[in-house]
């Protein structure tokens, strides 16, 4: 196996191992965009089933949870190693150095994915273990939510009530607006890195320069789209 | 016209550097820029004072020995222009310019404005070739290119090795380089045989060599004087990941070692 | 000096290869054991080094560059001849023997030139084997194009950049023999001796210019691929580097020079525009297929503006001279023409010195005849490169074109071997004199280049190497001792004189003085002049030059200076050589003899290389000379009427 570290070690392939670990995120993005969906539904109780029903094969969400950590632990790895490659190539900085064609997205990778991983982490505190919520409730038989504070039922296999917490936290003004933004930085993330993983994969060549801006620009836009309506029609009150 | 020139000086490779403020008057706008600096040389060494040191051979953009940042753009502001190209008619009396060298740890200063790009020659060594040697060529004609595919390879083969690429990189990263070097024979049938061992060689050896990693920025393909395209560097990455990825490597030692 | 030529005997045609199985073959399980130096990384020098390396000898390789890849060959556009004969439209071997004998005006050897045209047909084969990118037909075939007048299409090319690729290949396959360690490159190293032991080329001493540091080099044979000496005239389209150096110190140790007055001047280059002008850009001579060239008729109209000037009040000189080839004329004819008009005082653009050179190259008519649509498609990427030098647009305005010093014909001595006077120093592509007569054909640089490093000098060499015993000797012996000592005292020397004037001051003063009276026309009175007046600059130069800095450093005056010191020297001898040779012959114009501006080539008195040999700095060199035979191509009068 010792190709294997050859290669993670090296620049071209540690871009490749962020770019797979980012196509499983985006993967994993666009299956939790189109789950929170459902508040649209209207139902509460069909919202906190899905995540029942997620919740109901632990042989397949432990591993996806597993996988997803690492997808991340290493994207962020190689991201480090890369990082600390290129600071070593150019000890000196210039004095004076134009940019001509980088772009905001670009530019913004190493800002905006930091800003990510935190936002993730409050996210995960928010709504999954409740520890900074205004007040965190599970779910009960149906899918009813309980009160605060009441663990939640058995066959329910002590899922949150995913509905009412996101409901009751992005409707509060901070939290509506902290999520937006923290999802049209991810879109910055998004776009450029879309762009660059399909052509570190070396699938894009040059009349496919086109369709890796269009293919990257058409996911974020429906993964942040999708995430920021969410918010919004909550922050709006359209939502309840 | 006059010009204000804030040049970097430094001594040799161990001595440290610093900007150096000098003014060049009658500068006249159909001079190329080096013919400007052979001016504030001229001048310099008949006060008695160190030239300004920079590499310079055809002055026709072709040798790829000229480059250097003018006002933080390798080889100044005109697009798809070397340096020794590049003629004053371009700026404008009274401008204040700096001339910085290019800045990458595979490229040590040597002097001022010369940098040591022999990274760049280990890299064509590490694979940038074709193993045919004299003699054993077959009829030129008995295997047919695509005038597509030949278009394609000469677009790659264009590099001058000036190094603006890693100039322009803010990770000093050697990419648009190494894939225009590997791409010019990897498209071709000559240089399908050994195209994944080419990758793999010449990433490992651009590593070794200690320059950094893409991020797509488009910076590099925005300053390569002849036009190298960005996708060279995605078509280099596929050839690496498939090579490494996808096939096993040829056991070493062709005479029955392995 | 007898000169032995070593040209073999009997038919041209079967020449080479019964050479090839007469000479002497070095063991391949032997050849690690020899070492050979190779000075110099253009197309002959990185196609020598690597070629040898293949083979297994020990090969050091120096280039004054960064990189071997930066050699002026990199440079040449146009492209390389070769009798491939693909067109299926006459051509042979025989015929692109026949036409550089020809174009060389009866002045090179002919079973040099046979061997050249024999091989061409191999440099295409192994280029394209190393992966450079000739233009293709949509087939997928190689294409080909007519240039310089060739009545056949034999001429391969790569876009503009021909020499760019080729070199590539060359550097390529030079690198690969590096990193599996068979050649040692030492890039940034300025060879300043030739060293001979017991009368043979055993090593070279060389400054580092990175550090300064002063290095002897040994070998069992040296080989020079040092290019041409066109910047004697300072303003050339040669790479500002590109000096006499080696082969002038080489010269000094015993090889004689031959033919240093052959030298081309290229018709088709921008003019210059200041007297702080560093080189000259060459524009290819395929404008010329649709161009037309003129001046006013009068030379109160040549400061106007040239859309003011009717038709009626333009001289189309070179259609109103040579009504038959009108534009396309050969280089040599072309530029007199040029110089001609603009002596009269009918020169056109900025005034240098007083003078207008220039002439215009006008495209108005094509533009109307074939669209500008077509003309972009063919001088497109010319247009630009005008345009970015002078600012000017050509499909707005003429272009303007004066001739430039190009390629030199002349160099070093050598035989059918390829060696020098000095036994085992070699001389390869431009550095040496052979093939190319008194004057070059388009396209056959290139071919001469490659054909030498590939294809002749793993032979000759090998023959030479079989003979001597390898090794037994170390850069401690007295003669590299020695060289050393010379080479540091010289740049003490430079570095002691603390003068007024700086290196380019001389090198510029001394570069007009050639141009006027040694460039593309010549003549009794100016010569003796130059020869009177070159001297007098040599000693204002070693006495009134200012290097700063110190030996230890990379200290580019003074790189510059040991140059120019050379060249100081050598144009001593270039004016000799044009005195000397009383007839006009290819490049080489004396106005003394020509019928009507036509060349008047005297075989009876001049059909022979001249050799000169060293006697001493400002000692009238001795001349030996090689008859030549023309036993295949019979002598005619080149006529373009």
């Amino acid at each position: 196996m010792s190709w294997l570290l050859t290669f993670s070690r090296s620049t071209v392939g540690a871009k490749a191992i962020m770019a797979l670990t980012g196509a499983a995120m985006y993967g994993f993005l666009i299956v939790h965009m189109a789950g929170n969906l459902l508040v649209f539904s209207g139902t509460p109780e069909l919202h906190n089933h899905h995540s029942v029903f997620l919740h109901s094969f632990p042989e397949l969400i432990w591993p996806a949870r597993a996988g997803l950590l690492l997808a991340i632990v290493a994207h962020i790895f190689s991201w480090v190693n890369l990082r600390m490659r290129s600071s070593a190539a150019r000890p000196v900085a210039y004095k004076v150095k134009q940019s001509r064609a980088s772009t905001l997205y670009s530019r913004t990778m190493q800002l905006s994915g930091p800003v990510i991983l935190v936002f993730v982490v409050v996210h995960l505190l928010n709504l999954t273990s409740g520890n900074i919520h205004p007040g965190f409730r599970m779910q009960g038989a149906a899918g009813a939510a309980l009160p605060v504070g009441v663990p939640g039922a058995a066959e329910a296999f002590g899922s949150p009530a995913a509905y009412e917490n996101t409901v009751a936290l992005l409707s509060q003004p901070l939290w509506g607006v902290f999520y937006i933004v923290a999802n049209l930085l991810l879109g910055l993330h998004l776009f450029h890195g879309g762009y660059a993983m399909c052509r570190t994969l070396g699938l894009s060549g040059e009349r496919q320069q086109g369709l890796a801006k269009l293919l990257a620009s058409g996911v974020t836009a429906l993964i942040v789209g999708g995430n920021v309506a969410i918010a919004a029609a909550i922050l709006l009150g359209l939502v309840k | 016209m006059k010009l204000t020139l804030n040049v970097w000086r430094q001594k040799d490779r161990r001595s440290p550097g610093s900007f150096v403020k000098y003014a060049v008057n009658d500068v006249s706008e159909h001079m190329s820029f080096l013919e400007m600096l052979d001016v504030l040389n001229e001048k310099l060494q008949t006060e008695g004072q160190d030239p300004v040191a920079f590499e310079h051979d055809c002055r026709e953009g072709i040798c790829g020995s000229c480059g250097f940042m003018v006002d933080g753009r390798p080889h100044g502001p005109m697009p798809r222009t070397t340096v020794c190209q590049l003629h004053m008619r371009s700026f404008k009396d009274g401008d204040e310019l700096v001339l910085e060298p290019f800045r990458a740890a595979a490229f040590p200063i040597i002097r001022d404005l010369v940098v040591d790009r022999g990274s760049l020659d280990r890299i064509v060594g590490a694979g940038g070739f074709v193993s045919v040697n004299t003699g054993s060529a077959p009829e030129a004609n008995s295997t047919p290119v695509p005038k597509s595919v030949a278009d394609k390879s000469f677009d790659n083969a264009a590099c001058i090795q000036c190094g603006a690429c890693v100039a322009a990189c803010p990770n000093a990263a050697a990419m648009l380089f190494t894939s225009a070097k590997m791409q010019h024979l990897n498209v071709l049938p000559q240089g399908e045989p050994e195209k994944y061992e080419r990758a793999t060689n010449m990433v490992l050896q651009m590593d070794k060599e200690g320059f950094g990693h893409c991020t797509w920025h488009g910076e590099c393909a925005e300053a390569c004087p002849k036009g190298i395209p960005l996708s060279s560097i995605a078509a280099m990455n596929m050839d690496f990941n498939v090579g490494n990825l996808l096939r096993t490597p040829p056991t070493s030692g062709g005479d029955g070692g392995g | 000096m007898e000169l032995n030529s070593r040209v073999p005997e009997g038919p041209i045609e079967t020449a080479w290869s019964r050479h090839k199985f007469n000479m002497k073959l070095v063991n391949p399980a032997n050849r690690r054991k020899y070492s050979v130096i190779v000075v110099g990384s253009g197309l002959a020098g990185a196609a020598a080094a690597a070629t040898l390396g293949e083979q297994g000898y020990n090969v050091a390789c120096f280039c004054f560059q960064d990189s071997p890849r930066r050699a002026h060959s990199i440079a040449a556009q146009g492209g390389i001849n070769a009798a491939k004969n693909y067109q299926n439209d006459g051509d042979s071997v025989y015929r692109l023997f026949y036409d550089t004998v020809k174009g060389g005006d009866f002045r090179a050897r002919e079973q040099n030139v046979y061997r050249l045209a024999e091989l061409s047909v191999n440099i295409i084969d192994q280029a394209v084997a190393q992966g450079v990118p000739f233009a293709r037909e949509y087939g997928g075939l190689l294409a080909n194009r007519s240039f310089g007048g060739a009545q056949v299409s034999r001429t391969f090319y790569a876009r503009g950049q021909t020499g760019q690729q080729l070199l590539l290949g060359a550097y390529q396959a030079l690198e690969r023999q590096i990193s599996a360690g068979k050649v040692k490159m030492f890039a940034r190293h300025e060879m300043l001796e030739l060293v001979e032991v017991d009368g043979r080329a055993r090593g070279i001493v060389a400054r580092c210019l990175d550090t300064g540091e002063v290095k002897s080099f040994v070998a069992d044979a040296v080989c020079l691929a040092t290019g041409g000496y066109s910047n004697v005239f300072f303003l050339s389209t040669n790479a500002k580097g590109c000096n006499v150096t080696s082969t002038w110190r080489a010269h000094k140790k015993g090889a004689l020079f031959a033919n240093p007055c052959f030298t081309q001047i290229h018709p088709t280059c921008i003019p210059q525009s200041g007297d702080y002008q560093s080189k000259l850009t060459l524009m290819s001579e395929s404008l010329r297929n649709d161009g037309r060239v003129w001046v006013p008729k009068d030379p109160a109209d040549c400061g106007k503006n040239p859309k003011d000037i009717p038709e009626e009040s333009r001289d189309y000189y070179l259609e109103r001279k040579y009504p038959s080839f009108g534009n396309l004329s050969p280089r040599d004819i072309a530029s007199r023409a040029a110089k001609q008009v603009c002596d009269e005082g009918r020169g056109v653009g900025p005034a240098v010195g007083g003078v207008r050179r220039g002439v215009y190259l006008d495209f108005a008519d094509a533009v109307k005849r074939l669209g500008k649509g077509s003309v972009s498609e063919k001088y497109g990427n010319l247009f630009e490169m005008y345009d970015r030098i002078t600012g000017e647009d050509p499909y707005d305005v003429p272009m303007r074109m004066y001739p430039a010093p190009h390629y030199t014909m002349g160099g070093l001595w050598v035989d059918y071997h390829l060696m020098s006077t000095v036994p085992g120093c070699f001389v390869l592509g431009e550095a040496n004199f052979s093939d190319h007569g008194a004057n070059r054909l388009g396209a056959s640089a290139l071919m001469q280049g490659l054909a030498d490093g590939y294809f002749v000098i793993p032979f000759t060499l090998a023959d030479y190497l079989a003979g001597v015993k390898p090794g037994g000797l170390d850069a401690t012996h007295a003669a590299f001792k020695d060289a050393e000592g010379a080479v540091n005292a010289r740049t003490q020397q430079f570095l002691g004189i603390k003068g007024k004037r700086t290196v380019d001051s001389f090198h510029r003063e001394l570069g007009y003085l050639m141009w006027d009276k040694c460039g593309m026309g010549r003549n009794r009175a100016g010569l003796e002049e130059a020869i009177q007046r070159i001297p007098a600059i040599r000693e204002e130069f070693w006495k009134n030059l200012t290097v700063g800095g110190t030996g230890l450093e990379l200290n580019q005056s003074l790189e510059k200076a040991g140059r120019v010191a050379d060249f100081l020297e050598f144009g001593e001898l270039m004016c000799i050589d044009a005195l000397a040779r009383e007839e006009s012959c290819g490049g080489h114009f004396r106005e003394e003899y020509q019928d009507d501006g036509e060349a008047k080539r005297n075989d009876a008195e001049f059909q022979y290389a001249a050799a000169w040999g060293f006697n001493g700095v400002g000692v009238a060199p001795t001349l030996n000379k090689e008859p030549l035979s023309f036993n295949y191509v019979k002598p005619v009068t080149r006529s373009y009427k």
